[in-house]
């Protein structure tokens, strides 16, 4: 071991910069779980359509964005899609929307399992009493695929958390770049990142013990 | 005029012709049984009439009106949507696997089409859902979750889901071949109610003391095509076709041996 004089006292003088960097992180991970689970509803929907053209599509998106990296996609949504539309997103807007449409895919193929796992039977009756295709996604399947994938679906948020600090390489003040930024002006990385990584887990470990928790309770069932 | 008219049914899976030039029709308020072998057809017959299968070719009509087809220039082209829901509408159906909906109670269950789909209050969908759940004897199991329930009570929830929408057809798709021997009767008890108050049924069964006692007319199936019909005294009892005939003696040999087994059972 080197001898190191450790100063724990930098990570309270710069508490307000975890705090700020945790509540971007935060924020950045919410909305891409609502988005990311709503266009991954609507891509598993898709997967499972009658028209060939658009399962098609639904399954080129699932596989271009399964098998390219985030990193790639970040730096492509914040560079590239402002020239090609013309619409230019803030840093923060456009990490949102790469999360979002990276982790759409596996949510998509997770609620995709999830449905198929729904017995016919359940939508033959509900066919037979005078339900719309709609309506019987709505109030049968639905509920009991989403009950079904809740686990491994909550395993996809907390990597929605972790993999938000990608968001650093784009100028996000979100926890990760937050901290470098005081690493360069500290000269302290040890404590620093020592911390951050307490506090990502901090943040993450509720996540993923409430996925486990899902999983402990269905397999009671 | 008949509440089903069937007219030269064809079905293929694949190159398996299920169905091969089916017709019946049955009149209101008549009992029809069908009866024949597994494979015979008998349950996609029915999967038709409800409209589960769609790609069959000839015709169906549900009280007069022809079910997911319209009439375009002296040919048949598929309707979909509301159109092909208001024909559907008139036939309730009842399935070997109950398919109740899990998540949902018993009442909830019963409510839910009138609810989605009748647009009922939900007072009154609970009104009514009450009345049939009571009808069939089950109401004291309205809070309780599918699952809970025995197989006789989620197959009587199940008819009550049916009966709720107030169908002018019932299928039954071999509604008791899963239960337990001791729950078959009380299944058996409500349908033949049913037919005592006039519903129009059309009941896929292997349970022959049913068919003789209830049935207005049976018919037998085999290989999809109808093979027999008539009264069920002469197609139960005195069948002119060899194949009837050695159906039937299978049949009545493998209840036999059930009837041993339940014997020896009961002597243990």
């Amino acid at each position: 071991m080197i001898e190191y004089d450790w100063r724990f006292d930098v990570i309270w003088d710069y508490r307000q910069v975890y705090l700020r960097g945790a509540q971007v992180t935060i924020a950045l991970s919410l909305l891409s779980v609502v988005f990311a689970t709503i266009l991954g509803l609507f891509v598993a929907l898709a997967r499972q359509s009658r028209s060939r053209i658009v399962t098609f599509i639904s399954s080129v998106y699932v596989e271009f964005l399964r098998n390219t990296p985030l990193l790639v996609q970040i730096f492509w949504i914040f560079y590239c899609l402002p020239v090609l539309v013309g619409v230019s997103l803030t840093a923060f807007w456009s990490a949102a929307v790469s999360l979002a449409v990276h982790f759409s895919a596996y949510i998509a193929e997770i609620i995709r399992s999830g449905i198929a796992s729904i017995d016919r039977g359940q939508t033959d009756a509900a066919k037979i009493l005078g339900f719309t295709y709609g309506q019987s996604m709505r109030r049968i399947v639905l509920p009991q695929a989403l009950r079904r994938v809740l686990p491994p679906l909550v395993n996809i948020f907390a990597d929605i958390v972790k993999l938000s600090s990608l968001a650093s390489v784009i100028g996000v003040y979100d926890l990760m770049h937050s901290v470098n930024n005081t690493i360069m002006n500290t000269f302290r990385p040890l404590e620093l990142y020592s911390a951050l990584a307490v506090v990502y887990f901090v943040l993450i470990y509720p996540v993923a013990f409430a996925a486990r928790r899902f999983e402990l309770r269905m397999s009671r069932q | 005029m008949s509440v089903l008219s069937v007219r030269d049914l064809e079905l293929d899976f694949g190159t398996l012709k299920v169905l091969r030039g089916v017709s019946f029709e049955v009149e209101r308020g008549e009992v029809l049984c069908i009866i024949g072998p597994s494979g015979s057809g008998k349950s996609t017959l029915l999967r038709c009439v409800a409209y589960l299968e769609e790609h069959f070719r000839g015709n169906i009509s549900v009280d007069g009106e022809l079910l997911g087809r319209r009439r375009v220039n002296g040919a048949l082209v598929p309707v979909s949507g509301r159109a092909l829901r208001q024909v559907q509408g008139n036939v309730g159906m009842v399935f070997q696997q109950f398919n109740l909906w899990p998540h949902m109670s018993a009442l909830g269950n019963v409510m839910e089409p009138l609810l989605v789909v009748k647009r009922m209050p939900r007072a009154e969908a609970q009104r009514t859902a009450m009345e049939y759940l009571e009808k069939v004897g089950v109401a004291d199991k309205c809070d309780t979750y599918p699952d809970r329930l025995s197989g006789g009570q989620q197959q009587r929830v199940a008819i009550a889901r049916a009966l709720a929408m107030q169908p002018k057809l019932m299928l039954f798709d071999e509604a008791t071949s899963s239960l337990d021997p001791e729950l078959v009767t009380e299944v058996l008890g409500v349908m033949r109610q049913l037919a005592d108050e006039g519903m129009t049924m059309v009941v896929v069964t292997h349970e022959m003391d049913f068919a003789r006692k209830v049935a207005d007319r049976v018919i037998f199936m085999d290989n999809g095509v109808i093979v027999e019909e008539g009264p069920p005294d002469i197609v139960l009892c005195a069948p002119r076709e060899a194949r009837t005939q050695s159906f039937l003696s299978l049949i009545m040999h493998e209840d036999a041996l059930k009837e041993s087994e339940r014997g020896h059972r009961s002597a243990h």
